[in-house]
């Protein structure tokens, strides 16, 4: 350990001490990350020290730093072998990201861009330095070694699912509040928010339990699923895997929208391996669960534990979406897609009021975390 | 795009909700009123009140419970199966978490539709996703008879968990009603298996399928009652008198086991202390090998409080398996029963003792083996038992044997069935002791003459008084002190001491366990 400087982060991002070299810095919410430059060696003793005490590792690229591209490939296996056995590991490089950051692109949990671009690479763009700082201490706090404690109760929440979203389907509501009334207060950070506004990725937390959130933003074309939303549900589902983080997902969908067959069949196909592995999903019909968008957001994963408001539809098409059908067989149609009939066949986990859900994802999280 | 259709008539959320309340009293009612008295008036409690006094008070949480059935028999009238005939959910026990699903019994005989078979295969999953136990109480014949008719049999595919073994979470399945078909194969394949006596039956096919088959009548406790079971076959762990002795089981049952196979082992507090003196052991086992005496005094001297917990008490009596605690930590108790046939090890009794070995192995429960046996049962009747099949399962299971073992010879240890049971250096035991009035030995003093100078006794060439001699000669010999000098064992110790040692070298072992890492899923193979 070449140092141990213990201050406010932000503080420390500009002090004059810094080298770039491994050093160990507290947040101003009083965790501890590991802090070093993306500098070949500093890089590997900066996993080092974070695999050690099971620490964040925050690698600082917007600082000087020579290419990890010349490290032995000996060190360089080492170095990511670290990175595995570490905390979350956030990587914070400046606009445009340089080809030679591309391992450590890779590696990191969280991409952080500073400066004004939307490089896809990034998970999160942050106009300064400073905005970055505080994404990476809302991260760490959500994600970090420690699950906060001091969480809301399950029933403390001011708003409730039901003041938010509107019994018909066909009337919008803001997602974004859905998502505050269920998570933890001040317990959730969008990622990719600059792109695909039709889904919804972040972290949060429920009850104190850290979980990546997807959702819908059925306001924009019905929620139908984008190839830039597919490849965002691909991201969180990848970021869940590798932090063995829960999915919540909030579906209300209609499917997806024009997406060429060749993007489709290998988002889908990357998106049904990430599920194949072994991290707990929770999918809550909210609205409607149609088509592929359903699918890709978990509907109908067969190991998920799924849970439905009584509104909820979920079917492989929309009914309106058939060659001319009749207006007897789309009514039939949307009876059978009804939650309660899902509910009634067993493939539900729970029907549930919707002002209960955090509560049941809650329960479900203390059983699944804590059994 | 939307097109603003929507067909339900429910309007608003008021409306949803009064509905959900509506399905949920109706999940409630289960079978109706007659049906459930029908239940009662055969002793049987119905599955929510079962869950009821299984789980801590108000810790259920329900899933899938507007799943519903059709029973649909040809020329009948249809009827709706309110849960499908099974109630899931999860809850606790003294704290812990546990997984539960319930046959109905008062809906179809327990016999569940697609749904519920799709309800109970998730809960059984969501107990291994989670990591804890999973209780079974059942009474059922698995998936009802009229949806499996036709050549659409042919498209059945087993749902994952139908080939899951024991030994990954704790499964306890209790047996209230008649289980039969698929749903006895998964009591075979719990890692406990409790029953009540009368109502509880378990069999590959049930009374009118039997008689329709091949024409016998005969009743479901014929067929697969509790005293086959518990005393025949050996599938049945515990026999409790009625549902709420069974329901008491399990809850005991739990407090011994962990969560899953790689959690800690539960310890409770004790005012039993280590160091208490068992001077009446002295009294219980008299020195005089060929005279019996009730080895479950000797365990209930020893373990905490007297309490000793016996799994398959009536079957192969002449071993005891079941458990206990020293020192507040759970054990696995192991020991001959001198009582019954001289504690020999038959065809059975190994059997049991594979079975409690590869349970305790799963879930790396210390092992306390006790050991006053004369060997394996030997004849013409022993070998057509299958007794050397028996004798190499245990061999085999002992062979891969991980949790920690601590053995102690009481009296008499004589025979491969000793060794394999820890007395010496057979097999490597965490800490292995006798009473100084033991004996080890290949075969006991007067097997080994009879063995031996058998040429000349056929022959009439040998005297009492030199049969007498080599009888002494043959017994000095055994004595352990001779296995403790050479270090065959680790210590002699004196029987009113042999809790406080017991305590301390589970403690030991204990240590060791916690040291190693789990191996995950050893397997248990079926009871």
């Amino acid at each position: 350990m070449t140092g141990l400087n213990v201050g406010a982060f932000s503080s420390a991002i500009d002090d004059d001490a810094w080298t770039g070299r491994a050093h160990l810095r507290q947040l101003s919410s009083g965790e501890l990350v590991v802090m070093a430059s993306t500098v070949a060696d500093h890089t590997r003793r900066g996993r080092h020290l974070a695999s050690t005490h099971r620490l964040p590792l925050v690698l600082d690229a917007t600082r000087p730093w020579s290419p990890t591209l010349a490290e032995s490939p000996r060190k360089a296996f080492e170095s990511r072998e670290l990175a595995q056995a570490a905390g979350p590991q956030i990587l914070i490089a400046p606009a445009p990201i340089h080809p030679g950051l591309v391992r450590e692109v890779a590696d990191a949990d969280l991409v952080m861009i500073v400066g004004a671009t939307t490089d896809p690479l990034g998970d999160i763009h942050c106009e300064s330095m400073a905005e970055a700082v505080e994404c990476v201490e809302a991260f760490v706090r959500i994600c970090g070694r420690s699950i906060p404690h001091d969480a809301s109760p399950v029933s403390a929440l001011g708003t409730t699912p039901r003041s938010i979203v509107p019994f018909s389907l066909d009337e919008s509501y803001d997602t974004d509040a859905l998502l505050q009334a269920i998570l933890d207060d001040g317990r959730w950070l969008e990622l990719a928010a600059h792109r695909g506004p039709e889904a919804i990725i972040g972290v949060g937390t429920v009850a104190g339990h850290a979980v990546t959130v997807m959702a819908n933003r059925s306001s924009i074309d019905g929620g139908r699923v984008t190839s830039i939303g597919l490849r965002k549900i691909r991201r969180c589902l990848e970021f869940a895997e590798n932090r063995r983080l829960p999915v919540i997902s909030l579906i209300d969908t209609e499917g997806v929208g024009s997406i060429a067959p060749a993007d489709l069949t290998s988002l889908l196909a990357a998106i049904h391996d990430q599920t194949l592995g072994a991290t707990p999903r929770i999918p809550v019909l909210a609205g409607r669960a149609f088509g592929l968008g359903a699918m890709a957001m978990g509907a109908f994963a067969e190991s998920a534990h799924l849970v439905a408001w009584p509104r909820a539809e979920l079917g492989n098409v929309m009914p309106e979406e058939l060659d001319e059908p009749s207006e007897d067989a789309v009514l039939q149609m949307h009876d059978d897609a009804s939650a309660l009939h899902a509910a009634e066949d067993g493939h539900l986990f729970h029907l549930i009021d919707p002002n209960d859900t955090r509560s049941v994802i809650a329960g479900l999280l203390e059983l699944i975390d804590h059994g | 795009m939307s097109t603003g259709r929507r067909t339900s008539r429910i309007s608003g959320w008021a409306e949803a909700l009064q509905q959900l309340e509506y399905r949920h009293n109706q999940a409630q009612q289960m079978g109706g009123t007659e049906a459930l008295d029908k239940l009662g008036s055969r002793g049987k409690l119905n599955p929510r009140k079962r869950i009821g006094d299984l789980l801590d008070a108000g810790s259920f949480h329900e899933f899938g419970e507007f799943t519903q059935g059709m029973i649909r028999v040809f020329g009948r009238v249809d009827r709706m199966a309110p849960g499908d005939a099974v109630v899931c959910g999860w809850g606790t026990v003294q704290g812990r978490k546990v997984v539960v699903v319930a046959d109905d019994g008062s809906i179809t005989a327990g016999a569940r539709g697609q749904a519920g078979m799709r309800k109970a295969t998730y809960a059984v999953r969501l107990a291994r996703q989670a990591k804890v136990p999973c209780i079974l109480l059942q009474e059922s014949s698995a998936l009802r008879m009229q949806q499996q008719m036709g050549a659409q049999f042919a498209n059945n595919r087993p749902r994952v968990n139908f080939w899951w073994r024991a030994g990954f979470v704790p499964t306890i399945c209790s047996v209230m009603g008649t289980a039969v078909g698929a749903a006895s194969f998964r009591a075979l394949n719990a890692d406990f298996t409790t029953m009540t006596a009368n109502t509880g039956a378990l069999a590959l096919a049930g009374p009118p399928m039997v008689l329709g088959g091949i024409g016998e009548t005969v009743s479901a406790d014929e067929l697969g009652g509790h005293e086959l079971h518990s005393k025949t076959t050996g599938y049945v762990d515990v026999t409790a008198d009625d549902d709420e002795t069974n329901i008491a089981a399990i809850r005991r049952l739990l407090s011994f086991v962990p969560q899953n196979c790689c959690a800690p082992l539960p310890t409770l507090t004790t005012s039993d202390p280590v160091d208490r003196s068992c001077p009446e052991l002295l009294d219980i086992v008299p020195t005089n090998p060929r005279k019996p005496y009730d080895m479950h005094r000797v365990v209930r001297a020893i373990v905490d409080d007297g309490d000793f917990f016996e799994l398959k008490e009536q079957f192969a009596k002449s071993l005891l398996v079941g458990f206990a605690r020293l020192n507040g930590h759970g054990v696995g108790i192991l020991a001959n029963q001198p009582m019954h046939m001289g504690g020999v090890l038959d065809a059975r009794a190994a059997r049991k003792a594979t079975r409690f070995l590869q349970v305790c192995n799963a879930y790396r429960i210390p092992v306390v083996i006790l050991q006053d046996q004369p060997g394996f049962m030997l004849g013409a009747q022993s070998e057509a038992d299958g007794a050397l099949r028996e004798v190499v399962r245990l061999m085999n299971a002992v062979g891969e044997l991980t949790s920690p073992v601590v053995s102690l010879i009481v009296r008499k240890a004589y025979g491969f069935s000793a060794q394999l049971l820890g007395a010496g250096r057979f097999t490597s035991v965490d800490y292995g002791a006798a009473w100084p009035s033991a004996s080890i030995s290949l075969a006991g003093p007067e097997l080994a003459m009879n063995t031996l100078l058998s040429r000349e006794q056929r022959a009439g060439a040998i005297t009492e008084e030199r049969r007498a001699e080599l009888f002494d000669k043959y017994r000095e010999m055994s004595r352990a002190r001779h296995a403790s000098r050479s270090f065959g064992i680790d210590d002699l110790i004196h029987p009113a001491s042999t809790r406080t040692v017991l305590c301390r070298a589970v403690e030991l072992a204990l240590l060791r366990r916690d040291a190693t890492v789990c191996a995950c899923q050893s397997g248990v193979e079926p009871a």
